[in-house]
């Protein structure tokens, strides 16, 4: 490989020596390596001369009259560093010869050992191994780059993480709070899936009674017409006659316990109730005895008081025995766990009008819900007990009726429940 | 002339109490067990009453109404029936188109059965004594 031509400069304060290198430079040209060189003798001169002047290579003495030993290597590199340094010794010293590398000289060589080869190949050396070097420290300054680039990289993708880390943390605590407004909704939904399910409830127990009210008319019909036809073949003085007997009665009875279930039922849209003149004693009889079973199981102390010259009242009777069947329910219901078990039912003229009262010793209703009381589907017994539509269905019919129905409570002693039923109402001239 | 009565009804116990419920009035009772069978007897037969059920599988009693009034536009049809809600609209449709029919509540006992046949021949027969009657 060629150099061109080599500049050297020379920092000799030995004029023998200058010469001597001179000479043997002289006759080292040749058509591979060409070399030109210039001498100072001081150090001061040398730095003086590589601030303006460029050079491939200095050999340099390190005794010199204002510079010894590595001083003088130092002072030169300080100040090209990338020029490459043959140093000049006298003595061939292995330590000094180690610290002078270590200090920054590619080689050194031992005045008086000089000879051409040995001259060309320390500066051909010198220079190549400042080349490496400096080609080494190149690579490792475009290494340095490089890991600081990636350095860098690592920290712009390490800022996004975090950023993403935390974002996604947001993410996390929004999710969480959606989380809980979805707990929110969800219980709300249970609630008003409760009511419809109680709503649906209704609803099946409606056309499920309507469904068997409905199957069981026609074999009571037919045991209802075999049973007088075996009355009508049977002989009065025959003990089977009463017996038959009671066979009509108990399915008369039957018949009527279904038309009940299909009214309870509303499904019973053919046929609005006609308003009929009945005594309310005669209807709140017929509810006590459907109840009566129900009232001596629980031990219920029931009492009535309705006055012999009662006035008969113009009502749908049908639509009365059930909102006595609802209050008296409601009322058997309330005292199922109180000491006292006491339901009282009266009923009073009252000018044109007629009171009637159920009372009990239960356990009252808690005034914040006195007004939710006829809403729909509003209840306070358990899940599959209580329907929420008794109250409801009662007031509209007493309503209906031109009526009135009203409460009044004391927690822990009992409710009273107040009807007032006109004697004769308009509707009259209907029927 | 002896009445003749026809019940329409799939249920055996119905039409048997028909049956027994008028058997001293001296009136003939026919039955049929489906809507199909009470308008083939219609067709071959001339009745002074019918008694038809309005639920039944296949045929259901307005539809079997309209079929019997199709054959005899006069004879008394009284449609016996626990539960005609679901045939309300319907039943309305056929009033609507003037077809004559009336309704009557199960169940229903011997007495009223007898009470009921009676007095539809009764009014029947003062019917066909007497003025012209609009029966809608």
């Amino acid at each position: 490989m060629g150099y061109g031509i080599i500049r050297i400069l020379l920092i000799e304060d030995s004029v023998s020596v200058v010469n001597h290198i001179q000479e043997i430079l002289t006759k080292a040209n040749s058509h591979d390596f060409e070399a030109e060189s210039s001498y100072v003798d001081r150090i001061s001169v040398g730095l003086e001369y590589l601030a303006k002047n460029e050079v491939d290579v200095i050999l340099l003495d390190l005794m010199l009259p204002d510079s010894q030993g590595t001083d003088s290597l130092m002072k030169i590199c300080a100040q090209v560093p990338e020029v490459p340094i043959v140093v000049l010794t006298g003595l061939r010293d292995e330590i000094l010869a180690m610290e002078i590398i270590k200090k920054g000289a590619q080689d050194y060589l031992v005045k008086g050992q000089i000879d051409g080869d040995l001259l060309k190949r320390s500066i051909l050396y010198a220079i190549e191994h400042k080349r490496v070097e400096g080609e080494l420290k190149k690579y490792r300054e475009h290494l340095e780059e490089l890991i600081k680039e990636r350095t860098d990289e690592l920290n712009t993708v390490n800022r996004q993480l975090k950023k993403e880390v935390s974002g996604r943390k947001n993410a996390e605590e929004s999710l969480e709070n959606s989380f809980s407004e979805l707990g929110e909704v969800y219980k709300r939904l249970a609630q008003s899936h409760s009511q419809l399910i109680q709503a649906e409830k209704m609803g099946a127990v409606g056309t499920l009674a309507a469904g068997i009210a409905h199957e069981l008319n026609n074999p009571l019909m037919a045991i209802l017409n075999f049973s007088s036809y075996c009355l009508k073949k049977t002989d009065k003085k025959d003990r089977r006659y009463s017996f038959l007997k009671d066979i009509e009665l108990e399915t008369g009875r039957c018949i009527e316990i279904v038309s009940y279930l299909l009214t309870f039922s509303h499904s019973e849209q053919d046929g609005e109730e006609a308003f009929q003149s009945e005594d309310l004693a005669r209807i709140i009889q017929r509810v006590v005895s459907i109840l009566s079973y129900r009232i001596e199981k629980e031990k219920v102390s029931l009492s009535t008081h309705i006055p012999e010259d009662n006035p008969q009242i113009w009502v749908k009777v049908g639509s009365i025995q059930q909102v006595i069947l609802n209050l008296l329910t409601n009322a058997l219901d309330a005292v199922e766990e109180s000491q006292k078990k006491e339901i009282k039912i009266e009923a009073h003229p009252d000018g044109d009008c007629v009171n009637l009262t159920v009372a009990n010793t239960g356990r009252g209703i808690a005034p914040e819900i006195m007004t939710k009381i006829y809403d729909p589907f509003f209840t306070t017994k358990p899940v599959g007990k209580g329907t929420g539509l008794g109250l409801t269905i009662s007031r509209n019919i007493i309503n209906a009726h031109g009526g009135d129905i009203t409460c009044e409570s004391k927690p822990g002693l009992g409710t009273t429940f107040k009807i007032t039923l006109p004697i004769k109402n308009g509707q009259e001239e209907t029927l | 002339m002896t009445k003749r009565i026809l019940v329409i009804d799939d249920e055996p116990g119905i039409r048997k109490s028909f049956t027994v419920a008028l058997e001293d009035t001296g009136y003939l009772v026919e039955t049929a067990e489906s809507g199909e069978i009470g308008i083939e007897k219609l067709k071959k037969q001339k009745y002074d009453l019918i008694y038809l059920d309005l639920n039944m599988p296949c045929l259901n009693g307005v539809e079997t109404l309209r079929e019997l009034r199709a054959i005899d536009r006069d004879v008394p049809i009284y449609i016996v029936t626990a539960f005609h809600a679901a045939f309300t609209d319907q039943l309305k449709r056929a009033a609507e188109e003037k077809i004559d029919f009336e309704l009557l509540r199960k169940p229903l006992g011997s007495d009223q059965i007898v009470t009921i046949t009676r007095g539809i021949f009764k009014w029947d027969d003062a019917n066909l004594t007497g003025e012209y009657h609009d029966t809608t």
